[in-house]
């Protein structure tokens, strides 16, 4: 039973604010699309457990997505991070009842940038009065 | 030696299956018995999971090099336990103990017949790969968890045009 005292205030419809926000500025500044290539459900047969079977992928597209580049000046591989808010991912999740986002999109295979394939390093998630409203993907070459 | 880690992994998960059908894992969407070998997963699966065995090989090595063909694999066997959440983790302990009961009797009798599963069945290859007793490490608790590894050394003959 939820606790009165420790509770954080909440104001009904108060997490959409940041929602709205987020949208907004993927919509002014995201002019680009990104995928995400996730592998098919296992089918944990005897031959996927002993690594033989390679798993079927599929490329989800994310849109709008705000690209930038994150390398430091000196390193040998591009990093980038890629800015996606719940309008963005919310056809795909909706489409493979995806519960939490953020495991999802570290747990993919790959990020399809253009004709680049990154590698997902890690994945941060910006919440507000419990809800998230925004995904920093951070991936390399 | 492929054979060799593939007729290992099956071993143990088929008693797993017998001696605790109820403890499974769920990795990529399927569930299955609760033992997997890292190097068969996807790099990107999830983190690992309380409550199952997880599988790792090491080094090769000749046991009477010159004399004999047979060779030795290091193994080691990683599970943790956080206990039941709704009794604030407290059991952790009891399960470890559960875990490393189920591993006992999955190594036991330590042999089996070895098989190629290279070509997607069970080709029997009229051999069979042992192993040494378990050796269990004292349990380390970390972050709420109790985990423990558990060393043996496989011992197998490689067959002529085996991989």
């Amino acid at each position: 039973m939820e606790n009165p005292h420790f509770s954080a205030p909440q104001i009904d419809g108060q997490q959409y604010r940041a929602q709205r926000m987020a949208d907004s500025m993927m919509r002014t500044l995201g002019a680009c699309e990104v995928s995400l290539r996730i592998a098919e459900p296992s089918s944990g047969d005897t031959n996927s457990q002993l690594g033989l079977t390679t798993p079927t992928v599929e490329d989800v597209p994310l849109s709008p997505a705000l690209v930038r580049v994150a390398s430091a000046p000196h390193e040998i591989k591009t990093r980038y991070e890629v800015q996606l808010s719940t309008a963005s991912v919310q056809q795909a999740v909706s489409m493979y009842h995806v519960d939490d986002v953020g495991t999802w999109l570290l747990t993919a295979l790959a990020l399809i940038y253009g004709d680049k394939v990154l590698h997902i390093d890690s994945v941060l998630v910006d919440q507000s009065a419990g809800a998230d409203y925004l995904y920093h993907i951070l991936a390399s070459e | 030696m492929q054979a060799t880690k593939d007729t290992f992994y099956t071993t143990l998960r088929d008693r797993l299956v017998q001696i605790d059908p109820n403890r499974t894992i769920t990795i990529d969407g399927a569930t299955r018995p609760a033992i997997a070998v890292v190097e068969n997963e996807p790099p990107t699966s999830l983190p690992r999971q309380n409550d199952a065995f997880y599988l790792e090989w090491g080094g090769i090595r000749p046991v009477h090099p010159g004399t004999s063909t047979l060779a030795a694999m290091d193994c080691a066997i990683n599970y943790t336990s956080a206990g039941q959440s709704d009794s604030g983790g407290v059991g952790r302990g009891r399960d470890l103990a559960s875990l490393d009961a189920d591993l006992l009797s999955m190594c036991a009798p330590p042999q089996a017949h070895k098989y190629d599963y290279s070509g997607g069945t069970a080709v029997d290859l009229g051999s069979y790969i042992f192993w040494s007793g378990a050796e269990f490490k004292p349990a380390k608790v970390d972050a709420g968890q109790v985990g423990r590894q558990v060393l043996l050394t496989v011992f197998f003959y490689p067959e002529v045009n085996q991989q």
